[in-house]
């Protein structure tokens, strides 16, 4: 049996780095030098920013080329660099500055400059611990958006390694650790990718339930579905209610 | 010098920011709150009541206390010289031209070292609010200790003959927070950023009924077969109140609506007085404007309002952060507001609201949310859920929180 995965939450301080960039020639200075807490701060963090958004905001380098800068194409490009190719910090370095070496020699007012942010992680344990994969996804969707964020999202990226993960590949359980690796990489809102990896979850747990009643008695199976119905009854009650 | 007492509560703060909050920042609270145990915490300003600042610390310093962070609340005095001193370096910092002479900084700094005899600071990790007692770090700093200046103006325009002797005492201090990146000085002292925030249990922001909101309105006869346009600032040029008159009457062409602005009485403000006396004159004859000139203390009247409001407008022509703009997000009100300082943290465009640059734009985007319902529902839920996630207290006690646990982490 191996040790309790133990999760942990986490809160990032910001600080300011660098200089601020008034071109696209400063911003593509600023990315190469920036450590990687910077990309972090202005492409992956803003989904822990915005965990209930209908839809994610664009990051901040795209935001401000299409909205200082008046720029939509390298808005655009720097878009896609963000989207499709952020899996690590040296693949995103190289695709942002590749879409904004076609950039225009534009400037920015004073005052609309582009500011580094930094951020400086600080993980704490929660006191939740999970001994097995169906103990560990309930604690994950219910935990609070900083620890699924952290654990899936956060430590893959800036680590490079993902514990969470290979703790449920250790536990032989693959295919959750797939379904929810898949869920973080969604591109959806935190909320919403929690939401679509417990519809995943549920779908998949149908059939491991429906193997499991055909072994009881037909009086339990009888009582189950009686349950069943009375929720399901509850459920419609309360969603014509509101 | 005495420490500063709380009035009495009945409810856990905790619990009550819980149901605003939701559980999980609440647990993420806790359990930094957690690893700081065993450390006592003190906090430290110029004033136990009036101000942002003392809002905020009757809050946090029972909130931190509940997480089981023991939490001290000292407040620093002076005499009428020290505060009118500490009035003009507040002045000077936000731009004003003011002289301080070498008498001026003498006495301060002397009214700061009575200061630090006398205050209990033994605490390990100090919070110091603001310019006033920001030389105590200097003259009591025992070893041990994590001294933190937490600077809530804006120091964008500062004066630099004003921002030096400052910005020297920050020096001793292991950091520094600041509300917006654009306030952070030159300084080799690690700045941390930290926007304000706002409470969800105070009057400004606590749930009102409709009831409520008629009782408070009851006085000024608005009308309630219109929507309301609102703007909630104090009678200032750089809030540019006779640009919003200019925006609605220009929106008033295709619309129906009434605007309401809402300030301070600006008393002690000469200026105020002169910019209230343009507004009322920019507005003469129109029955479709109403001027309030309200008293400090009118919370709820503010909170109904905003409530009331159809559309809430914030269109600065120059801002440190604008709080009014969270406070109307909060209560789900879809806000048309100018992207200066820090108002484009607080709505983003077309998600939490709408961001204009000049009075046509701001004509443009009332005009156009005035007629869509659905554009004000979706913008007014998502900025309730933008301040929800950044800018309530339980964050900023959040970040001060964090701070300290990395500050003790890095011995």
């Amino acid at each position: 049996m191996s040790e309790p995965f133990a999760f942990q939450t986490v809160v990032h301080l910001v600080q300011p780095w660098g200089e601020p960039a008034f071109d696209f020639a400063a911003l593509a200075r600023g990315i190469a030098d920036a450590p990687d807490a910077v990309l972090f701060r202005h492409v992956v963090q803003g989904a822990l920013r915005h965990p209930a958004a209908a839809e994610l905001p664009p990051d901040d380098f795209s935001a401000w080329a299409a909205d200082a800068m008046q720029s939509p194409e390298t808005a655009e490009r720097l878009s896609y660099a963000t989207q499709v190719r952020h899996d690590d910090p040296a693949t995103l370095r190289e695709a942002l500055l590749a879409a904004l070496e076609s950039a225009p020699p534009v400037r920015a007012h004073e005052g609309a400059g582009f500011t580094f942010l930094a951020t400086v992680p600080l993980c704490v344990p929660t006191g939740l611990v999970a001994a097995t994969p169906d103990e560990l996804f309930e604690t994950l969707a219910s935990a609070d958006a900083a620890t699924w964020f952290l654990h899936l999202v956060e430590e893959p990226w800036l680590a490079g390694h993902a514990p969470l993960l290979e703790w449920l590949v250790a536990q032989e359980a693959r295919p959750l650790a797939e379904l929810l690796r898949d869920a973080a990489h969604s591109g959806l809102p935190i909320d919403a990718a929690r939401a679509l990896a417990r519809r995943r979850w549920r779908r998949r747990q149908l059939g491991r339930r429906l193997a499991e009643a055909n072994t009881r008695p037909e009086g339990a199976r009888r009582e189950a579905g009686r349950s069943a119905v009375a929720r399901l009854v509850r459920r419609a009650r309360g969603d014509s209610a509101s | 010098m005495s420490p500063a007492i709380f009035p009495e509560r009945g409810l856990s703060l905790v619990e009550g920011y819980r149901t605003f909050v939701g559980d999980g920042p609440m647990r993420t609270l806790e359990a930094i709150a957690h690893r700081l145990r065993g450390h006592r915490m003190v906090m430290v300003n110029s004033t136990a009541t009036g101000g942002g600042v003392a809002e905020i610390l009757h809050r946090l310093v029972p909130l931190l206390e509940e997480l089981g962070v023991p939490t001290s609340w000292e407040v620093m005095s002076g005499d009428p010289r020290f505060y009118a001193i500490t009035k003009a370096i507040h002045n000077g910092l936000h731009g004003a031209p003011v002289t301080l002479s070498r008498d001026d900084l003498e006495y301060f700094e002397e009214t700061n070292r009575l200061a630090a005899r006398s205050l209990a600071l033994d605490g390990d990790l100090v919070l110091i609010h603001d310019p006033q007692p920001v030389a105590l770090a200097a003259l009591r700093r025992d070893r041990g200790q994590r001294w933190v200046w937490r600077c809530h103006i804006d120091l964008s325009r500062a004066r630099p003959a004003v921002l030096a002797p400052v910005v020297a005492h920050v020096r001793a201090y292991d950091a520094a927070i600041y509300s917006h990146v654009s306030f952070v000085p030159r300084l080799e002292t690690p700045a941390f950023l930290a926007p304000p925030s706002i409470d969800p249990l105070s009057p400004k922001n606590e749930p009102l009924d409709d009831e409520a909101v008629d009782h408070q309105l009851a006085p000024f006869g608005l009308p309630r077969d219109l929507p309301l346009v609102t703007q909630v600032s104090r009678f200032d040029r750089l809030k540019d109140p006779t640009g919003v008159i200019d925006a609605f009457v220009m929106a008033r062409r295709r619309e129906r609506a009434h605007l309401v602005l809402a300030g301070g009485t600006a008393d002690d403000d000469p200026e105020g007085a002169e910019v209230l006396a343009e507004t009322h004159a920019r507005a003469a004859h129109r029955d479709d404007v109403t001027i309030l000139a309200l008293p400090p203390d009118a919370h709820r009247t503010i909170n109904a309002l905003q409530r009331r409001s159809t559309v809430v407008v914030q269109k600065s022509l120059r801002e440190g952060f604008a709080l009014t703009v969270a406070e109307a997000l909060w209560k789900r009100r879809a806000v048309v507001a100018s992207a200066v300082g820090g108002i484009p943290l607080q709505v983003l465009h077309e998600r939490t609201g709408l961001l204009v640059r000049s009075v046509e734009g701001c004509a443009l985007q009332l005009g156009r949310l005035l007629r869509d319902p659905g554009l004000r529902r979706r913008l007014g839920a998502e900025g309730r859920e933008h301040v929800r996630d950044n800018f309530l207290h339980t964050r900023e006690a959040r970040d001060y929180l964090a701070l300290f646990a990395h500050l003790l982490a890095q011995q």
